[in-house]
């Protein structure tokens, strides 16, 4: 039996900000909430408070200068998060506007101190600490801060009460300021704007006692009050053993694309826990080679999630081939759309991972890479290499198979995967390409890369048909498709592997 | 019955227990000021100082269309003791008129309040000062 203290983690109520701080706000700690005017400081402690406080755990909240508490009341009861049942029950505001004015921080911190003493609250917040400050600093004799909050710290944690303070800092008080050293918590909350998108983000600068996740992470403000997305920490992809690799090392099973000579294509399937990267022109079937893949797995029990950041779910389940809608309706397949134009990636997976819990999903299909990158705040197109990188290896770090679509021009001076330059992140590769034969456009698939699993190189012509895509032959005696001008060569005269007259493949 | 007369109603009640029966205008207008003070006292740790007084000060301005002699007191409640306005104000009238002036004042300062905060929470902070007059639910069938 350990003789170290245990530090408990209060819960906070705020979804998603218990991860990033490490397991919660430890108990009887004492925490900054900082940030510019605007960026949720109180609403964030408001949410704290009303899911902390009850009969046996009461909090105060001691309104400053700064907000009128009046509109404070007025706009905080908006959010759902607002019991109206617990005011002046387990919670109370106390409003010391008057003994900041009259007779300075000293007085307002003795307050403080009679207040908690009086009545012994588990929970107590000040907001806004900054103008208690600013009110000792325009005193002539100005008070010793620095020791005055390492009291105020020191009894407000002896009388076992767990603190925040609020206050409008700004980055580089945290140099100087002596609250910043006293406190046990820095928590900064940040709003940015880039052309016309803001974006906020939250930061655990420190927290004793425990292990933040690091870095900024964005979260939104709804009417049900603050959701944090905690930022995606993700190792590379350890891509699951395919066919074709060591004896003793396990094969992971084949997902079906649901589509007849593609399995066979890519020699036998999707690698479970692959990711693949469906390439093509517009209009060339991507999306319905996605739905396809998504649609058998509902077929054979593996339930699958679609992002769309194109069209609307209502639409893309309309008008996907037969059966979509249905395994919907099922609870098979779960199609999100969501919010464009300021997303962050974390987001994105957040709206992912609920989807792929509540329908136990095997598969997950991004459709597309280009509705997604568009989708995003333009902080994060940045970016977008490495928030797809991280996106990839989550969810294939779940285990899931993932397929993804990119629209790529249909170019015939080079060939590319994937027009963000993110074809190196995925474990398989389809393409799709136009080609004219015979006076007629026709589709061509191939199969570029099935890492560590052999697979077929055939360009093969497809159809989609009302039931959906068919893959017919390979497409012989012919050369120089890929490059827009292909000829014919007799079987006889045709070299043995063709000499590659198609363009240097980039990715 | 609009929950304006409602709170009207709760505030006639209250007065007249405050003044007791048959009580002349000074007495009237000694309860009046308790009252006010009481809902200040309520109000102030919550709203601060400023809040009561912003909240007052427009009360008055409201009330005084309709109130014979409320004009001078918000003029001259705007330093210390700004309830003893009201009370001089009212110890000047009739028992009648003092009482409708008094009842509506607070009933307007009520209402107010309810208009920025909420019926719920306006409710639940007079219920504490005045518990059996402010008992029940927000809503205004529940208002006793």
């Amino acid at each position: 039996m350990s003789d170290k203290v245990p530090i408990r983690r209060l819960p906070t109520g705020v979804p998603g900000l218990d991860a990033v701080l490490g397991g919660g706000v430890p108990e009887f700690s004492f925490n900054v909430i900082a940030g510019t005017p605007g960026s949720g400081k109180t609403t964030l402690v408001q949410q704290i408070m009303f899911a902390l406080a009850r009969a046996d755990r009461p909090a105060i909240f001691f309104t400053v200068l700064g907000e009128p508490p009046l509109k404070m009341l007025r706009y905080q009861q908006q959010f759902e998060f607002f019991d109206l049942a617990k005011v002046n029950a387990s919670v109370r505001f106390i409003n010391l506007a008057k003994e900041a004015r009259e007779a300075g921080l000293g007085a307002v911190l003795k307050r403080i101190v009679q207040e908690v003493e009086a009545t012994s609250p588990a929970i107590v917040i000040v907001d806004s600490f900054r103008s208690v400050m600013e009110a000792a600093q325009r005193q002539a004799a100005g008070p010793d801060v620095q020791h005055l909050v390492q009291e105020l710290a020191m009894r407000l944690t002896g009388w076992q009460a767990t603190t925040f303070l609020v206050g409008e800092f700004q980055l580089a008080d945290t140099e100087n300021h002596p609250i910043f050293t006293v406190a046990d918590g820095l928590v900064w909350l940040h709003q940015s704007l880039d052309r016309n998108s803001m974006v906020r983000k939250l930061q655990v600068m420190k927290m004793r006692s425990q292990a933040p996740i690091p870095g900024l992470h964005t979260f939104r403000i709804t009417d049900r009050g603050l959701q944090v997305f905690p930022r995606l920490i993700a190792g590379p992809p350890e891509p699951p053993l395919a066919d074709g690799e060591g004896k003793t090392k396990g094969r992971p099973p084949r997902r079906s694309v649901g589509v007849t000579g593609l399995d066979e294509m890519l020699g036998g399937g999707i690698p479970s826990g692959y990711s693949v990267l469906v390439a093509g022109p517009s209009g060339s079937g991507k999306s319905i080679l996605a739905t396809e893949f998504i649609r058998e797995g509902a077929r054979r029990g593996e339930p699958g999630v679609i992002a769309v950041f194109e069209k609307r779910p209502s639409e893309y389940a309309q008008t996907s081939t037969i059966g979509l809608d249905q395994a919907a309706s099922n609870g098979q397949v779960a199609i999100i759309h969501t919010r464009p134009l300021d997303l962050s990636i974390d987001e994105t997976l957040h709206e992912l991972t609920e989807a792929i819990h509540r329908v136990t999903a095997k598969r997950v299909v991004i459709d597309s890479l280009s509705g997604f990158e568009l989708a995003l705040a333009p902080t994060f197109r940045e970016d977008f290499r490495e928030s797809l990188y991280r996106l990839v290896a989550a969810l294939t770090g779940m285990g899931l198979t993932v397929m993804m679509t990119a629209e790529l021009e249909d170019s015939y001076t080079d060939l590319r995967f994937s027009p963000h330059g993110t074809a190196f992140l995925t474990d398989a590769i389809i393409l799709q390409r136009y080609v004219e034969l015979d006076g007629q456009l026709k589709r061509v698939m191939a199969v570029v890369k099935v890492r560590g699993s052999a697979h077929k190189n055939d360009l093969r012509l497809f159809e989609i048909t009302a039931d959906g895509i068919v893959v017919g032959e390979r497409i012989g005696n012919y050369q120089g498709l890929l490059t827009g001008s292909p000829h014919l060569v007799s079987s006889g005269s045709r070299l043995p592997h063709g000499r590659p007259t198609t363009p240097r493949p980039k990715s | 019955m609009t929950s304006d007369n409602i709170r009207q109603r709760v505030f006639r009640r209250m007065l007249a227990r405050e003044a007791g029966t048959g009580a002349n205008a000074r007495a009237i207008a000694g309860a009046a000021r308790g009252l006010c003070e009481r809902f200040a006292e309520q109000l102030t740790p919550l709203i601060g100082d400023a809040g009561v007084a912003a909240i007052w000060a427009r009360s008055l301005h409201l009330t005084e269309r309709n109130v014979r002699g409320l004009a001078s007191v918000r003029a001259a409640a705007q330093g210390d003791a700004p309830f003893a306005h009201l009370q001089l104000s009212l110890e000047q009238q009739e028992p009648a008129a003092a009482t409708e002036a008094a009842v509506a004042v607070l009933a307007t300062a009520n209402e107010l309040l309810a208009s920025f905060i909420g019926e719920g929470l306006t409710t639940s902070l007079l219920r504490e000062a005045w518990p059996e007059d402010f008992a029940g639910d927000t809503t205004e069938e529940t208002i006793t």
